[in-house]
């Protein structure tokens, strides 16, 4: 029988080889091995996070919040009392799903919800929150997803090779954003559901604020001047003013975006150790009354 | 319970090396213990209640033998026992449909009844167990075997894990007795039993649930299929409902001979078979040999006059069709296969000298069997209309009949490779085995070669359930809903 065990677990080396990698480069902490809450800003490492810790305040939005607490970002302390849910590509529909979801899971204090001009396009219509959401509630799924293992390749590839920081282009990057606004077009219908979820926080106690990123200034000049998207920006920014409280930082002559303007990496992101970076989200945690 | 027990499941791939491992570690004495405790625990994990009716099952019939046997109205024990086994199946599996049935007709006949139906659960199983207690009492009253003196040893016989839920129907005098010989382990039949694991589910995850969504695409959606699309999909059921029940016996069978025990064949290359009778002793042959000895045999069989031994056949397998599921299209595909045996026995009776070439045998006696798939796969009776018109719609243009079929389905390209390799793999291991064993023969190839085959034939199953659970096109096994 001896024989006969031994062959079978033969058969299953190439398996294990697979498992063993998986746990050393896995990227979304899904086993809760890390110390780190989450490692990557990827939804399902949030979604994981927010289930091993859960905590009464969350930020909710895209890459532009979602860097407050990645590695290489000087800490505040009031973010061990904070759970981060924005992640990287996040369409306004996949935030306003992972408020509901967190929402069923605890009962949530304040809801700071990081959202611009940007989310707002009409061509952002889609959802990929139901894939995830299967992916948290099933390990074998996740195991063997894309995400898994496209996330622990490229994980192991700059660990093994890594590769220099890419030279900030912001013109460049501009151009892209403006590719990608030329149709723009205001999305009401996400307006409509965000109403519905102001609501449900109003009936439930929850303090809910919107807070607008800084912009460089090549976006202003680059994009938002060209297109004259400053009727639209406006108006959803009205909208969101009439719902709750908002603290907009997206205006051309922002004190963060002009005194740190060179700390930004391309139109939209600060730099991870930048301090720009960290005084932006001191002063939203200051104006949100965490600290 | 979480997790159904279903032979193409992680819960399947943890359970079966768990009984294996505590099988051979436990003194012989409380093997079967443990087996029965396993069996009971696998059927439980499709729903709790289960085990009520399995356990009825289990005590009428052991104790209607054990009267039997004692020789007090033996008749009357039989027949309360067949019809209190019979009845339950009948009641749980058909009750709805012969409630609607009899709706239906008093209803055209301008009788206002209403529908009356039970929200009843369907036991996964319970025609193959109920066949078995059938099997058991019939042979204890005919005096073939006698009664089994330990309760638990007959309620192993009727739940072991491998065979309950899809077969094959075992006889009481070929598994009862295996369950009162010590197992030492061997290993020629263990590494034979995980290569027919490995093969089944090969057969079950990348053919036949990849073959399943063309035949779903076509008969879930008539209207908007015509012409060579039908008879695609049709072959690919045939190899599908093929592909998905042996594979299943061959996990069954596999798991069975890792712990030492020897379940009957299923299936016998049937679509090698050269005739209808040829193909029916070659098909679901555990469950086909039980209708002619307990049905075909006891009415006559063809032991009568011509029209007896017609009527024989064709009640034989109206009933075989029935015992598929509560369905019309179950019953004509039975009444089908029952008028086609007619014709053979009518045939070699009046054309003794008659033969044709093998060649053209196996191929008529598989259209033929075809012909009998499109009514088991129909969603509705009515659906035979709509087949029969359309079929051959558009074939006076054989080139654009052809590739119409083909784009339809979406098999003009790359996908048509895609399925034809495993198909193309499937007929030469059948072929094979129609003179010898496939799986022996493996065994004679150098090892680095056998290695590389053991590698790919698993990891490629690994990989295509994985895709398909990922695409939640994962299918049960299609036996299960009888």
């Amino acid at each position: 029988m001896k024989r006969f065990l031994l062959k079978i677990s033969i058969m299953f080396v190439p398996l294990a080889c697979f498992i063993i990698f998986i746990g050393l480069f896995e990227v979304n902490n899904y086993f809760g091995i890390y110390k780190e809450r989450t490692l990557e800003d990827h939804l399902i490492s949030r979604m994981k996070a927010f289930e091993r810790d859960p905590q009464k305040t969350i930020l909710l939005g895209d890459s532009r919040f979602a860097r407050f607490t990645r590695k290489g970002c000087e800490k505040v302390e009031i973010e061990q009392k904070i759970t981060n849910m924005a992640f990287g590509g996040a369409t306004i529909y996949e935030s306003m799903e992972l408020f509901w979801w967190a929402a069923e899971r605890e009962k949530i204090e304040k809801v700071i919800f990081g959202l611009s001009y940007y989310n707002f396009n009409n061509i952002y219509t889609n959802t990929t929150f139901a894939r995830y959401k299967k992916l948290n509630n099933n390990t074998i799924a996740y195991l063997f997803s894309s995400e898994c293992i496209k996330g622990a390749y490229n994980n192991f590839k700059s660990k093994a090779f890594p590769s220099p920081e890419p030279q900030v282009n912001y013109k460049e990057y501009a151009d892209l954003i403006y590719s990608v606004c030329e149709k723009y077009k205001l999305n009401d219908d996400a307006i409509e559901e965000l109403k519905e979820i102001v609501e449900y926080c109003d009936n439930n106690g929850i303090e809910i604020i919107f807070v607008t990123p800084p912009m460089h200034k090549s976006i202003w000049e680059n994009v938002i001047t060209p297109l004259d998207l400053y009727d639209e920006m406006e108006d959803y920014k009205n909208q969101l003013s009439q719902m709750a409280t908002l603290y907009d930082f997206e205006q051309a002559d922002n004190e963060i975006s002009s005194k740190y303007g060179e700390d930004f990496t391309d139109g939209f992101h600060f730099g991870v150790s930048s301090k720009g970076l960290f005084e932006y989200k001191k002063q939203i945690y200051q104006l949100c009354g965490l600290i | 319970m979480r997790y159904k027990m279903l032979f193409n499941s992680f819960a399947y791939a943890i359970y079966l090396p768990a009984v294996f491992i505590m099988y051979y570690l436990l003194p012989s004495k409380y093997r079967n213990t443990m087996l029965l405790i396993a069996s009971y625990y696998f059927y439980m994990s499709w729903n709790v209640k289960l085990i009520v009716l399995i356990l009825t099952t289990t005590v009428i019939s052991y104790l209607g033998a054990k009267f039997i046997h004692k020789g007090k109205s033996p008749k009357i024990f039989l027949l309360l026992s067949i019809a209190t086994c019979v009845g339950i199946l009948l009641f749980f599996k058909y009750f709805n449909f012969f409630s609607l049935t009899i709706t239906d007709i008093l209803r055209s006949i301008s009788l206002p009844v209403p529908e009356f139906t039970l929200d009843l659960l369907l036991p996964v199983g319970i025609s193959f167990y109920t066949f078995q207690t059938l099997s058991y009492v019939i042979d204890v009253y005919k005096k073939k075997i006698e009664p089994e003196s330990k309760f638990f040893t007959y309620a192993l016989y009727i739940s072991f894990f491998p065979q309950l839920v899809a077969g094959p129907i075992e006889r009481p005098e070929n598994l009862i007795p295996q369950f009162k010989t010590k197992h030492v382990f061997d290993y020629e039949k263990a590494v034979y039993g995980a290569k027919q694991i490995a093969w089944g589910a090969f057969k079950k995850v990348v053919i036949a649930d990849t073959l399943a969504q063309y035949v779903n695409l076509v008969y879930n959606h008539l209207p908007d299929h015509k012409g060579f699309s039908i008879i695609l999909a049709t072959f690919f059921f045939a190899i599908q409902i093929y592909c998905d029940f042996s594979g299943y016996t061959d996990i069954a069978i596999g798991s069975a001979r890792l712990l030492g025990f020897d379940l009957m064949q299923n299936f016998n290359v049937p679509y090698l078979a050269t005739s209808i009778k040829d193909f029916w002793a070659r098909w679901h042959i555990s469950l086909s040999s039980w209708f002619k000895d307990y049905v075909y045999i006891p009415l006559g069989g063809s032991r009568v006059s011509p029209w007896k031994c017609y009527r024989n056949l064709l009640v034989t397998f109206l009933l075989s069709g029935l015992w598929h599921g509560a369905s019309l299209t179950f019953v004509a595909w039975g009444l089908y296969h029952g008028a086609l045996n007619c014709i053979q026995t009518f045939v070699k009776k009046h054309f003794k000298n008659f033969k044709a070439p093998k060649a053209i045998s196996i191929c008529v006696t598989f259209c033929l069997v075809c012909g009998g798939w499109i009514l088991f796969r129909m969603n509705n009776i009515n659906d035979i209309f709509y087949i029969v018109r359309y079929t051959f719609h558009g074939i006076t243009s054989p080139f654009n009949y052809l590739w119409q079929g083909l784009s339809d389905l979406g098999l003009a390209g790359l996908s048509g490779i895609y399925i034809t390799l495993p198909i193309l793999l499937l007929v030469v291991v059948e072929v094979i085995n129609y003179k010898s064993d496939v799986l022996s023969l493996v065994k004679k190839l150098p090892v680095c070669i056998k290695w590389v085959l053991y590698w790919v034939l698993t990891y490629v199953v690994v990989i295509f359930f994985i895709y398909q659970v990922n695409l939640n096109v994962a299918q049960d096994f299609m036996y299960f809903q009888f």
